[in-house]
Formats: structure tokens, C-alpha cells, sequence
């Protein structure tokens, strides 16, 4: 029997989902040998990030038409249980728009999964706006199981530091099981023991 | 299925004081244009756009993005005047092509008749690249 599990990508709106996708799963399947499927819920009429994907030659699924975690939740199960009946993967990803939450979706897919691992990025340059401004983002880093502190290429030692600090400070409160990272998806920077830690 | 539908995720937009536009432009040229020019033409429009939903809205976008689909296909991306417009894929500068179709999708901090305004005027200058 074989197993699969369910990696959520998740963060909110321009964190760098699509981008970090992208090398994921070309570490995943080049370097790792495993065998994997994407599911992209894009936000709204159009399907940006699912095309993206495509373009990059990875086959993404697109769920649209509403957010897996209220409106589409019966669209995402069935999308599982295609893809484990005709691909048999040993990993699927979701890409969540970026405004989803997610205890509805670990209600929603636990039980056709063997194991679910999420991973919320945020962006050093907008973490205290953007946690100032949108509820969501709370929500993505208190049920994570990674944070991967993304687009570290832009900010320089102090600003780094100041925004580890913080972030540390809200896991060390609201998840302290968090794990914390630091990457650059789109410079390939410190992407190794993240997909290491997916296959471990 | 209803309008609420399409427009997906209302409630977490709503949760957040988000709010969302979508365009989709098709074009036919009458003159061949270099795809880098378009790019370039196409990446100055989401700046302003981007400004000025920083200048009206709380000083923060969520985020815009879309597509250019031309012989080649590229995806940019737009959260912040620090990081400014970023493009996904690559594409053959000096190509020449007459047909090709834009989509933005913009979800940001500011909606009613502000928002209607500025995307409207966003479609005005995404023309503008072509005449």
C-alpha cells in the first residue's frame, strides 16, 4: 500500500507561494526521486498560478471557483482521490490562495492522507504591515508546521535579525512546535533542509 | 452560479477589508511589437497601479498580479515599490508578435468606487501600451 502525503503551501497574498512551488517540487522530483501532483486553488476568475506552473512543466491541477477551505471543499477531496487512484503520488502539494485558512482544510483532507506538513511563508520585507493589517496571516503561522521567512535576499543583517526576533517571539506564544527558516525561493537560497525535512 | 462564487473567497476578503479586480485583455495589433517592449510597457502600468493603491488605500497592496501571454508566456508580480514589478519565465526579447492577452488580478485594500475607478483607468493605460 503505498502512502502520500499532503504538503500545504501557504502565506499570504505575494509571499512568494508559486515561486517557491516551482523549485519544491523540481528538488522534490529531480532530486529526491519522489513522485509528485499539484494542486493550485487560484484566487478568483483567473488562474494565474496554476498556468505559471504549467509553463515551468509541471502538470498542476486548478481548483477554482471558490476557496478550499469553505466553498470547494468537496472539489479538493475529490481532486485527492483521483490523483492517489490514477498517479499514486507520494506527494501532493496545495497551493492555498492566499487569504485561506487552515483548519478547515486539515478537517477536510486528514483522512484520505497519510501525513499533512504546512508550510507558511512570510515576506521579510512586509511582516510587521502585513501582520498589523490582515487577520489571515495570524491564522497561517499559529498551524504551521514550518514558517520559512522568504525573500531574505532583500533585507540586509539588522533587518533580518529584527524580523527573526519577532517571529520567534509570536511561535515561542502561538506555535512553539513551529519550525522557523530562512529562504530566498527565488535566489535558491536555504531550500535544502526544508525539501529534506518534507522527505524525512 | 452567482457573482459571489466567481469572485471566490469573499468572506476571507471581507474579513481582511480586501477587495479584488480582474481584467483580461485580448489584443490584436495592427503593428508587430518586440515582446520586451511590452513587457516593459505592461510593468510600468502595474507600478502606477500599484502606487496608487498605496497613495488611496492604507499604504500597503495586497498583491497584483497576472499574466502576458505572448509567443512566450510570463507571470509578474507586484506587493511593494521596495520589491517592484517581478516576472516569472523567460521570454525572447526581440520577438515580434501582433497578438497576445493580458490578465491582472489585483486583491487590495481598497474597493467600492475608488476601486472601479482604478481599475478602469488601469485598462485605459494597459491600451495606451498599444497605440
Amino acid at each position: 500500500m503505498f502512502e502520500t502525503n499532503f504538503v500545504i503551501v501557504t502565506g499570504f497574498l505575494g509571499t512568494g507561494k508559486t515561486t517557491f512551488i516551482i523549485e519544491l517540487a523540481k528538488r522534490l522530483t529531480e532530486e529526491k526521486d519522489k513522485k509528485i501532483n499539484i494542486l493550485v486553488n487560484d484566487f478568483g476568475q483567473i488562474a494565474i498560478d496554476g498556468e505559471t506552473l504549467n509553463d515551468f512543466g509541471m502538470e498542476a491541477k486548478r481548483i477554482t471557483k471558490g476557496c478550499v477551505c469553505c466553498e470547494v471543499k468537496q472539489d479538493l477531496v475529490a481532486q485527492i482521490r483521483d490523483l492517489k487512484k490514477n498517479f499514486e503520488p507520494d506527494i501532493i502539494i496545495l497551493e492555498t490562495s492566499g487569504v485561506a485558512s487552515l483548519l478547515p482544510i486539515y478537517r477536510t483532507v486528514e483522512q484520505y492522507v497519510d501525513e499533512i506538513e504546512t508550510l507558511t511563508l512570510i515576506d521579510v520585507s512586509r511582516y510587521d504591515k502585513l501582520m498589523e493589517k490582515f487577520r489571515t496571516v495570524e491564522n497561517q503561522l499559529t498551524f504551521a508546521d514550518r514558517i520559512l521567512i522568504n525573500k531574505i535576499d532583500l533585507a540586509d543583517d539588522e533587518e533580518m535579525k529584527k524580523i527573526e526576533e519577532k517571529v520567534s517571539k509570536f511561535l515561542n506564544k502561538e506555535n512553539p512546535d513551529g519550525q522557523l527558516h530562512k529562504i530566498s525561493a527565488r535566489k535558491k537560497i536555504g531550500l535544502e533542509n526544508v525539501v529534506s525535512g518534507i522527505v524525512q | 452560479m452567482n457573482e459571489k462564487n466567481l469572485d471566490h473567497s469573499h468572506g476571507h476578503l471581507e474579513q481582511d477589508n480586501l477587495d479584488s479586480f480582474t481584467l483580461i485583455i485580448e489584443k490584436k495589433l495592427d503593428k508587430k511589437q518586440e515582446q520586451e517592449n511590452i513587457k516593459n510597457c505592461i510593468s510600468k502600468v502595474i507600478e502606477s497601479l500599484g502606487k496608487k493603491i498605496i497613495e488611496v488605500g492604507p499604504g500597503i497592496i495586497g498583491h497584483i498580479k497576472g499574466r502576458i501571454e505572448m509567443k512566450d508566456k510570463i507571470r509578474f508580480s507586484f506587493v511593494d515599490e521596495k520589491q517592484g514589478v517581478e516576472f516569472e519565465g523567460n521570454i525572447n526579447s526581440e520577438e515580434k508578435i501582433d497578438e497576445l492577452e493580458i490578465k491582472i488580478l489585483a486583491v487590495v485594500p481598497v474597493g467600492g468606487k475608488e476601486l472601479k475607478k482604478i481599475k478602469k483607468k488601469t485598462k485605459e493605460e494597459v491600451d495606451k501600451c498599444f497605440n
